[in-house]
């Protein structure tokens, strides 16, 4: 297996609770709704650098949630799974980066 | 009650002679995130050159709205995986059958959205931002249209068809209407929220 691939899934396994939300959709859907709910609720504040921080990243893992979860991009090409992972952490980083630009 | 052949397909199954990672859907998906992602920063470039205007025009989006559809589209995606991974070709339609009306009330949702600023008289030049809304959330309204036709189709053929190949089919169709939901995340992020 594929070096990031098993260091990401054996950490998931030492967090033990969160790689069940990984392996199960129904769970994976709760923690997203969870995670929107907490944003909806920490947008009143996304004014403050911190903020903006914890929405972003947020959102990131939602996306990468997704892709795990529902898409399952463990199972697909490799270098599907690179470009996905490296496109969550482009996307995000630039995001942060021109919000960064505000402050 | 019609029991199927299982519709999660293990890494070496082969639905229509296509193995889970040979999909070519893997490469659409890639080449549509690339181009979103491109377009996200073209918005955030702007954005740098104007964010009085973009500051103020984002005001009169509606952040509960954004939230709503991100729970339906999420829900939707959800149901999907459902209809998936169940065996039983009745409950499977059921799932598929939410996944669609869940795309619907987005579409709904979303069509609402336009129709509000469609009366406030805000359209396509009123400022760059709005020229990034709407191209943007436009754009990502189409290939949710397009991914409810597919899936509707795929309901309407599992009546009467469901094999191997099909299911095959609708995994990959799954993937394609879960970028459309993790594109809405990012989407929503930098138009609604920042």
């Amino acid at each position: 297996m594929d070096i990031p691939v098993s260091y990401f899934i054996s950490s998931l396994r030492k967090l033990g609770m969160l790689s069940k939300f990984i392996e199960n959709d129904t769970l994976a859907w709760l923690l997203l709704v969870v995670i929107t709910l907490v944003s909806w609720f920490l947008s009143e504040e996304v004014t403050t650098a911190g903020a903006v921080m914890v929405v972003v990243v947020l959102s990131s893992i939602k996306v990468l949630v997704i892709g795990f979860s529902y898409m399952e991009i463990q199972r697909s090409k490799k270098a599907f799974y690179r470009f996905y992972l490296l496109w969550v952490i482009l996307v995000s980083c630039v995001v942060l980066l021109f919000q960064s630009l505000f402050f | 009650m019609t029991k199927s052949s299982s519709f999660a397909l293990g890494p070496d199954d082969k639905g229509n002679g296509m193995s889970f990672s040979d999909k070519g859907i893997w490469t659409f998906v890639g080449i549509d995130l690339a181009i979103f992602a491109l377009f996200f920063l073209v918005f955030l470039i702007e954005k740098k050159l104007d964010p009085f205007v973009f500051a103020a025009s984002r005001q009169s989006l509606s952040v509960s709205f954004g939230f709503f559809n991100m729970i339906v589209l999420l829900t939707s995606s959800w149901l999907l995986v459902r209809s998936i991974k169940t065996d039983d070709l009745t409950p499977s339609r059921r799932y598929l059958a939410g996944s669609i009306l869940a795309g619907c009330v987005f579409m709904g949702s979303k069509g609402g959205e336009y129709y509000g600023k469609y009366l406030q008289g805000i359209s396509v030049v009123e400022n760059t931002f709005f020229t990034f809304y709407y191209i943007l959330t436009f754009l990502h309204f189409c290939h949710v249209f397009a991914g409810l036709i597919v899936l509707t189709s795929v309901y309407r053929t599992s009546k009467h068809h469901a094999s191997l190949s099909l299911k095959s089919f609708t995994e990959s169709v799954g993937i394609y209407w879960h970028m459309v939901d993790l594109l809405w995340i990012y989407l929503f992020l930098i138009l609604y929220l920042l």
